[in-house]
């Protein structure tokens, strides 16, 4: 049943090179890069960022938004896996979970180098203000990490290491934490229903109040928007799952062949150009209703101002919907393209769409704003440049993200030997 | 005997020296204590207050024996300071005023100022720092009145009266120091007295030329630049490498879609 | 004497006395255990509006036609609160009517009655004060900005950088009266709390004895500002809200309440929204 390990080699003449070590040298040297930034950021706070009182937000808020969105698929398969009982996923489920913890500690990391007291983080667990979207939100980043970790113990527990390594015999203690992990890795193997149900309402309840979160904002143009947690969810929903079709393919297919059929992962693929499709129906309803909204004259000149400069155009609106459109019609018919190659290319959109959606949407509130005349009031548009300690920090939570994927997806055994209970 | 009598000499210069200092010197001190309370000197305020202190330090009011209790005066209950008393100025009908009554009578007591700065209801404290009396906003180039009347100075800056070395108070205030800022007729007499003596200029070191309209010394005059505008155009500066970045990535899987290989054979598996 | 100075607030050497009181309290309240958190929290008003009841309102009355644009009061503050340049609470803009008739609009934080800042605190940093001053507590901030994005009125500024030495304002418009504040928190305009809970202790009004006052309303040379109780309508704020035939609120329309009304320019029209 143990299927081998291939790993992507690069054929110079007549050998081949396994590029695994240069890739993790690679991400090992942006890692570094990015912990000088951390520690400037940590020493000088955030002044050493491109930041201001009109653009309180910038770089660090938008990775973390995208990252926890494109952990998205995490919840998704939950459901599918645990609750509709669907065990041909239960693998592709396992990648799944992996890439929401990911994305919640990514998210997690990047947002304590945007605090300006970091070593106040704990607060919101202490300090109660439960109107807070951002209480609600960090809350349920801990929660669901917690119940992600649950869920990952046990995966993570099928390592051969657990199994049995002469440490175990060398040192008894070794042996004792062994059989601990293996212990509550077999009775979080047995709740792994109630966990999914857990993390499910925890994640769908935060992916909705990321959206929540500018929603609430009836000051700032744009954000004002009832329908923005729906679309955080679903964009959150169609670009984790077709990062998880895009990632499986790699991990199973070429990495594994033969462990997860391709009759799965086309069905991966149908769920993600599914949700692609229905997230792209409700952001053209969102386009169309736009100016319903801006009920107020400074929102609606804040919209005006926005819709003239580029990122936030029409054209790019009308872009933002085509696209998917074309990615998500190619992935819902992946039973008949059967084109892996294409099929991971169209994948590639609605991740870039979930990553630009947040983006934009971070920015729309602050990048325009209007002056406070009653009478006549005009709009100034804010500018922000990031500053390179931003850039270091994101290559720092970025090269995390994929270091610690590579490793897993190398060494992680992601089929269960206790799969027939 | 004589080391009895030493002692008595001794005591008796001591007693001397003790009631010299009670009679002379701490009579002098005492005279400002309320009945009842410890006398308040500069060096109690100086405790808690020594930023105000030192200001008053260098003032006017400091060369003329006016301390803090002068201004800041206790009330009647008495001077246990800071918890009861109103030790601070009560208004300046009953503390500038009650000096400066020659210099400010005419502009600020009440009904019968003259002046359009007490007309709108400046104050002393308006444009002088209380404790060292000096203006406000005057270090550096910088002029308390520039403060409020922007379009005059704009128009002053340029004129020939700044070049030659003039300012605001020159004519508004004049030698007597006259509050009312008001240009008297005979202000530019001071100067001017035959309206066709250049040498007056001159003297002053002028480079005389032909006169400019009103109109183009406003042109002539800089813009001014503490008041920096929001930029009118802006938004998200991403430096260009990210652009690129982007587009390898982008082409990178589009370039690999349309000519690369299929995942599902692995290079190194055949 | 010396018992006398300890108590008195001393604006020169910014006593840490407080700060480190609430942390020890902070950490109090942290053994205590989460049941009573949890209990304090449902109990606590869920409306920011601050209990109802008795005692003082405070509100702000800015009179557009006096202000001559001195930006008296913004210098003030800068004095008092020891702010650099680029971290003022108040702020002087020139805006126009709709005839093109120039104005000065000085802003100072509103203490909305409905603050978007209160609601969206993670962590009760910032609060609404039963007497309806929207204050902060420093030590629980953790500096994540959200009220910041969420004001509409732009009050609030973040400490980007350590606090300075000595504001570029002080000492011409007055000295520091209150501690700084460490960098990597938010912070903002207090109406002056520091003068108005000693100065109420000692007997004083709030609006009338300018110890009690804040100081952009002491420092207004033209009497443009007006500061009192509200809901006294004995109060000179309330005496004149009253007398004057319109008055406005800055972005009425968002429904946040302002606590600081303005006397429109005499030749200007209300804007109506569409």
């Amino acid at each position: 049943m143990q299927s081998t390990i291939h790993f992507p080699k690069l054929r110079f003449g007549n050998k081949y090179i396994d590029i695994f070590p240069y890739w993790i040298s690679f991400l090992v040297l942006g890692f570094l890069f990015g912990l000088v930034g951390a520690f400037i950021v940590l020493r000088d706070g955030l002044q050493v960022t491109g930041l201001s009182n009109r653009v309180p937000w910038g770089l660090w808020i938008s990775i973390d938004l995208s990252s926890i969105s494109l952990g998205g698929s995490a919840f998704a398969f939950g459901v599918i896996v645990y609750l509709l009982r669907l065990k041909r996923f239960e693998i592709v489920g396992k990648l799944a979970v992996l890439l929401g913890f990911l994305g919640y500690s990514t998210a997690g990391m990047v947002l304590l180098f945007d605090l300006g007291q970091p070593l106040r983080f704990w607060h919101p667990i202490v300090y109660w203000q439960a109107h807070s979207l951002l209480w609600e939100i960090t809350m349920c980043v801990i929660l669901y990490l917690t119940v992600l970790v649950a869920e990952l113990i046990p995966i993570i527990v099928e390592l051969p290491f657990f199994e049995s390594h002469p440490w175990h015999e060398k040192y008894p203690i070794v042996k004792t934490i062994v059989d601990f992990a293996k212990m509550v890795a077999h009775w979080l193997h047995k709740a792994g229903p109630v966990l999914a149900i857990i993390g499910l309402s925890l994640s769908l309840l935060h992916q909705a109040s990321l959206g929540a979160t500018y929603s609430v904002l009836y000051g700032r143009g744009v954000w004002f928007n009832q329908s923005a947690p729906t679309q955080f969810v679903f964009s959150a929903m169609s670009g984790g799952t077709a990062l998880l079709f895009f990632l499986s393919t790699f991990v199973f297919r070429v990495m594994r062949p033969g462990l997860v059929k391709d009759d799965v992962l086309y069905d991966v693929a149908r769920i993600a150009g599914g949700l692609t499709l229905l997230l792209t129906y409700l952001r053209v309803w969102d386009w169309a209703v736009t100016n319903y909204y801006s009920f107020d004259r400074n929102i609606s000149l804040q919209t005006q101002a926005l819709n003239a400069i580029a990122p936030y155009s029409m054209g790019f609106w009308l872009g933002q919907a085509l696209l998917p459109v074309i990615a998500g019609s190619l992935l819902i018919s992946a039973k008949s393209v059967k084109n892996f190659r294409y099929l991971m290319a169209a994948s590639v959109i609605p991740v870039f769409a979930a990553i630009l959606t947040r983006w934009n949407y971070n920015f729309a509130g602050l990048i325009a704003h209007s002056t406070y005349d009653p009478y006549t009031p005009v709009i100034r548009l804010n500018s922000y440049t990031p500053t390179w300690v931003e850039f270091a920090v994101a290559t720092l939570v970025i090269s995390y993200w994929l270091l610690t994927f590579s490793v897993a997806a190398r060494y992680l055994p992601f089929q269960s030997k206790h799969e027939e209970h | 005997m004589k080391k009895n009598q030493k002692i008595f000499v001794l005591l008796a210069t001591i007693a001397c020296i003790a009631a010299f200092v009670v009679l002379v010197v701490l009579p002098s001190q005492s005279v400002s204590a309320t009945p009842g309370h410890k006398p308040l000197e500069l060096k109690d305020c100086l405790v808690c207050h020594d930023q105000a202190a030192h200001l008053w330090e260098g003032s006017r009011h400091s060369s003329g024996n006016v301390s803090c209790i002068v201004c800041h005066k206790l009330a009647q209950s008495g001077g246990d300071h800071p918890d009861n008393a109103k030790y601070t100025v009560e208004s300046e009908e009953t503390t500038c005023l009650v000096c400066h009554i020659d210099v400010t009578g005419a502009d600020i007591s009440g009904e019968e100022a003259l002046s359009k700065h007490g007309r709108v209801g400046l104050t002393c404290i308006s444009c002088h720092e209380q404790h060292s009396q000096g203006l406000k906003l005057s270090e550096g180039s910088r002029i308390v009145c520039e403060n409020c009347h922007k379009k005059e100075m704009k128009v002053m800056l340029n004129s020939t009266h700044y070049k030659a070395g003039l300012s605001c108070v020159n004519c508004h205030m004049g030698d007597g120091k006259s509050h009312t800022m008001v240009v008297a007729l005979e202000t530019c007499g001071k100067c001017h007295a035959n309206p066709h003596d250049a040498n007056i200029m001159l003297e002053a070191g002028l480079d005389v030329k032909v006169m400019a309209t009103p109109a183009a010394m406003i042109e002539l005059t800089p813009k001014p630049t503490e008041e920096t505008a929001a930029p009118v155009s802006g938004g998200i500066n991403m430096p260009p490498w990210t652009l690129v970045f982007g587009g390898i990535l982008i082409g990178g899987v589009l370039a690999w879609a349309l000519v690369g290989r299929d995942p599902g054979n692995p290079s190194g598996n055949e | 004497m010396s018992e006398n100075i300890k108590e008195q607030p001393d604006p020169e050497k910014n006593t840490t006395s407080r700060r480190d009181f609430l942390k020890l309290a902070g950490a109090l309240a942290g053994a205590a255990g989460l049941a009573q958190i949890a209990l304090s929290t449902m109990t606590a008003s869920a409306s920011s509006g601050g209990e109802e009841g008795k005692g003082p309102k405070w509100g702000m009355l800015i009179d557009i036609n006096l202000c001559i644009g001195c930006q008296y009061c913004t210098f003030s503050c800068e004095a008092v609160n020891n702010l650099a340049d680029d971290m003022r609470y108040c702020v002087v803009t020139t805006e126009t009517t709709q005839s093109g008739k120039e104005f000065f609009l000085s802003r100072p934080c509103m203490h909305c009655d409905e603050a978007p800042c209160v609601h969206v605190c993670p962590v009760k940093a910032t609060y609404k004060r039963p007497d309806g001053i929207v204050a902060m507590d420093y030590d629980l901030c953790i500096g994540c900005r959200y009220c910041q994005v969420a004001c509409p009125y732009d009050a609030r500024v973040f400490n980007w950088k350590e606090p300075i030495e000595r504001s570029p304002q002080s000492p011409d418009f007055g000295l520091q009266e209150v501690p700084n504040r460490p960098r990597g928190v938010v912070e903002k305009c207090t109406f002056c709390s520091h003068r108005i809970d000693p100065g109420l202790k000692r007997g004083l009004i709030p609006g009338i004895d300018p110890q009690a006052t804040p100081a952009c309303v002491v420092a207004c040379p033209t009497h443009a500002r007006l500061f009192g109780d509200l809901s006294d309508p004995e109060s000179s704020i309330s005496v004149a809200l009253a007398e004057s035939k319109t008055t406005l609120r800055l972005r009425e329309e968002l429904s946040t309440e302002p606590r600081v009304y303005y006397i429109p320019p005499q030749t200007a029209n209300r804007f109506q929204g569409s």
